[in-house]
């Protein structure tokens, strides 16, 4: 029987300090945590609780704490098992985490961020009662996924320098009626449009006097139908095309091949010669070579989740050796709160693979010469990195192993998760277990490996000379505005209001 | 230099960031430009929604652009998404590949084998399945001739016609595009999507409606009148109407919201509701009873379409209205009428 979580608190007279099951909205069953998790949220209470009385402070001050953090960690071990570098005295002195992890030893460009016009986009809500546990409670509402919020968690909150505004399913609409051409908001396109990515690149580029974001375009092969000869209309996605690329200056193009905003009746693939190819000659034209693609997490599609499939990489990138492509999600199928990740077919614990990811795997195998294909780990590495460490390390362990450390590519999927500062402390303090290594024939990842993944791979992809954008960071505007956030109290939200009993 | 991104609600942390007297302080003015003014609207969102007094109709006009049900996952992936894969009304026309047993029992069917690597969509079910693949022409399908139904044994095909078995290029878009396909337009009987988008029943979607639900057609908290809600399932579900301009089964054009009935004719006599068998008497007689104002009861009182259960019903009122399908006999308080009306084409 379904009951508001208040009342079973109530009725059965403990009210948990975190909901142990995410929290339904009325349209979709719930489904109850498992002991792991909860034990974990346990673990963490708990040491929050001893620690913050030995320190004399409040758990809400120890848990927004780079202690809270390594606490979350610490107690992940705990119940996972060894997989996050982490020393017990880090959960009592802020000082031995920032002797370990000092503050800047990355460059973190961040390939996939975004914002919302406007709109509270509602996916917090599933990640919340796992992102709870590590002391993060995320707020749903239309500010949280605003743009100014947007700077604060990625550019404030985080350690984050360099960002991507990535796209989301949409598409601009040219001419109104009387066939007069659209500007800015007239044009639409969806929660994140084109325009709007454009905008915000500027503006942040802008104020800070230097390279701070890039942006992605939307337009996407089949955005643009010709119904009358069941084709694309060319000359309708040219435009959008030369507008995209000439005026909005995007630095890539973000692909979702499983969705039909142009109403073609179809998805598309990357290797269709009549339907794609042509939209490579002509960006090639226009001078973008960089397609980035939503590979895997197909079950937001309705019937065209084959298209999110990777096995369309092949032949794309075989064929268009001076494109970049990166294959996002690493081409997760499933993410870790859908229910199918739990299924048996889903992960193989003998081989290691995991669905669509090990076929991405695979095409790279094949042609271990293909140098154009790069794997992008946003929500692919967070959210395994929680649920399901040892998904986690053979993502990451097989695409180094595969693709190459100079291949794997950093992105958070933030704002969804909140400020990515959680996630690139997971980063750092990841690692290969020595089983796995020894069985799966893993390297160990070494900081080197992790400074080409958290920022160096993508400068080179988007041609950013990291060295000289890394010395100009400190002096820029956002640098100043970042100081003086700290300085007039600002501080990481996203730690802010762990163990919250009212949004249970 | 601000670009309209505000917030509808000022940062309290970002706006003590106010440094004035100095030159960091004529930057930190964007910062505070972004949290200044009030908030903005999404495009094309200005005029204040609201219910319509007089009702639309798009009979002989085009259908409006609307967000597709792929972008509608985009958010509701977690809710929404895992449960339609495998709606009823997700699943009317469905790919090849996502029903095994089909696909296997033509590949081995000795008259149909040859033919099952065109096949691109099954419709139907249970009492009938039909053949289609992709049409060379924008938002059609062709129909193959051969009436099949499941025999006893998975993947069993069996076939109810006779060969030569051929693909019929108009049949689907005059009797099934309608309710089998998203967004068809009557003139054209060329469709947008297979199976029922998001739109069929929501309409035309207002991106506020994360920030406000009540934008949304069919939303909880908006509480649609009856008369909408009939509407929106009859155009479908009510399968004795017919349009009067196109003559077509299914009505033209509809998008929720639209003044249904004023295009699409249906007999809600008591004959016309007596020749029918308790599935579609249900249907009627609550139609029926929503315009004559009589109960404030509609499909959505017992029908969970998400969930594609009837379970709420023993939550309805008790009324002469259960008597349509649940008959009392002997030894029994109520029994079941399970009979149905069969669609000759596909069987539903």
């Amino acid at each position: 029987m379904w009951i508001p979580k208040w009342q079973r608190d109530q009725e059965a007279g403990f009210e948990s300090p975190i909901p142990t099951q995410p929290v339904s909205n009325e349209e979709f069953v719930p489904r109850p945590q498992n002991r792991q998790q909860q034990e974990w949220e346990f673990r963490i209470n708990e040491l929050t609780d001893q620690n913050a009385k030995k320190l004399g402070i409040s758990k809400r001050a120890f848990l927004k704490s780079s202690m809270g953090m390594a606490a979350a960690f610490f107690a992940s071990n705990q119940v996972y098992g060894p997989h996050w570098d982490v020393a017990e005295a880090e959960t009592l002195e802020p000082a031995a985490t920032e002797e370990k992890f000092p503050k800047g030893e990355y460059f973190v460009f961040d390939v996939q961020t975004h914002f919302t016009d406007g709109v509270a986009f509602g996916v917090r809500r599933y990640g919340n009662a796992i992102l709870r546990g590590m002391g993060i409670s995320l707020e749903e509402n239309p500010d949280q996924y605003s743009f100014p919020n947007f700077v604060k968690e990625i550019f404030f909150d985080s350690e984050t320098s360099l960002v991507v505004v990535s796209g989301i399913p949409g598409r601009e609409i040219d001419k109104d009626q009387a066939g007069n051409i659209l500007e800015g908001r007239d044009r639409r396109g969806g929660i994140l449009p084109s325009w709007l990515m454009s905008k915000a690149k500027k503006q942040l580029n802008g104020i800070a006097g230097g390279t701070r974001a890039l942006c992605q375009g939307n337009c996407a092969p089949n955005h643009y139908w010709d119904r009358a000869k069941n084709r694309p209309d060319f000359p309708a996605l040219y435009d959008q095309m030369e507008r995209e690329v000439e005026q909005y200056k995007i630095d890539s193009w973000k692909w979702y091949c499983h969705t039909d905003p142009g109403r073609s009746g179809n998805g598309f693939r990357m290797d269709d010669e009549k339907l794609t190819y042509p939209f490579y000659q002509k960006s090639a034209e226009l001078g973008l070579k960089v397609i980035s693609v939503h590979k895997g997490f197909a079950s937001q599609s309705r019937t065209l989740g084959h298209f999110a499939h990777p096995g369309d990489l092949e032949k794309t990138a075989l064929d268009h050796p001076e494109f970049t492509f990166i294959c996002y999600h690493s081409a997760l199928k499933h993410g870790p709160s859908e229910p199918e990740f739990k299924e048996d077919n889903f992960f193989d614990p003998e081989s290691g693979d995991f669905l669509w990811h090990a076929d991405l795997m695979k095409i790279k195998q094949r042609h271990p010469e293909m140098n154009n294909v790069y794997c992008e780990i946003g929500s692919s590495f967070g959210l395994t990195a929680i649920l399901h460490p040892q998904i986690c390390q053979h993502l990451i362990g097989r695409n180094i192993q595969t693709f190459g450390a100079d291949h794997v590519i950093w992105g958070t999927d933030c704002l969804w998760w909140g400020s990515p500062q959680w996630v690139i402390d997971a980063m750092k303090r990841f690692q290969i277990s020595d089983e796995l290594c020894e069985k799966f024939g893993y390297a160990k990842v070494t900081k080197e490996d992790k400074a080409k993944i958290f920022g160096l791979n993508a400068a080179k992809i988007y041609g950013l000379d990291a060295e000289q954008e890394i010395k100009k960071f400190p002096d820029d505007t956002l640098s100043q505005l970042k100081t003086a956030y700290f300085q007039q109290g600002g501080e990481r939200d996203n730690a802010a209001y762990g163990w919250v009993r009212s949004q249970a | 230099m601000n670009c309209g991104l505000l917030p509808a609600r000022p940062n309290r942390r970002l706006r003590n960031l106010a440094v004035s007297g100095s030159s960091f302080g004529s930057r930190i003015a964007w910062f505070l430009s972004l949290t200044a003014f009030g908030g903005f609207g999404l495009p094309g969102q200005s005029e204040e929604p609201g219910r319509p007094e007089a009702k639309p109709s798009h009979v002989g006009r085009p259908l409006p652009d609307y967000v597709t049900g792929d972008e509608c996952l985009f958010c509701h992936r977690q809710d929404i998404g895992p449960g339609w894969r495998v709606n009823e009304h997700q699943t009317t026309l469905r790919p090849i590949e996502s029903d095994e047993n089909v696909a296997a029992g033509l590949r081995r069917h000795p008259e149909l084998g040859r033919l099952a690597r065109h096949v691109d969509f099954i419709l139907g079910d249970r009492s009938r399945i039909r053949l289609l693949k992709r049409s060379e022409r924008y938002g059609r399908l062709e129909m193959l001739s051969a009436l099949l139904r499941p025999g006893n044994d998975p993947g069993a095909l069996l076939v109810d016609n006779e060969t030569p078995f051929i693909w019929d290029r108009e049949v689907f878009g005059r009797q099934c595009a309608g309710c089998h396909a998203t967004a068809t337009d009557s003139r054209t009987q060329e469709f947008a999507a297979t199976g029922i988008d998001c739109y069929a029943c929501h309409g035309v979607v207002d991106l506020r409606h994360a920030n406000d639900s009540s934008l949304v057609h069919l939303a909880k908290k908006r509480r649609d009148s009856p008369e909408l809600i009939a509407a929106t399932c009859g155009q479908c579900h009510v399968r004795t109407g017919k349009s009067r301009t196109s003559g077509l089964s299914y009505a033209n054009n509809h998008v929720v919201g639209d003044d249904l009935f004023a295009d699409f004719a249906v007999d809600l006599s008591p004959a016309a509701l007596q020749a029918q068998p308790p599935r579609e008497r249900h249907i009627l007689a609550n139609l029926r009873d929503i315009r004559d104002r009589k109960t404030t009861t509609t499909c959505l009182t017992c029908h969970n379409v998400h969930r594609g259960d009837a379970k709420k019903h023993r939550r309805a009122p008790s009324s002469e209205f259960c008597l349509i399908c649940h008959q009392t006999g002997e030894g029994s308080p109520l029994t079941y009428d399970r009979r149905v009306k069969r669609h000759p084409l596909c069987g539903y």
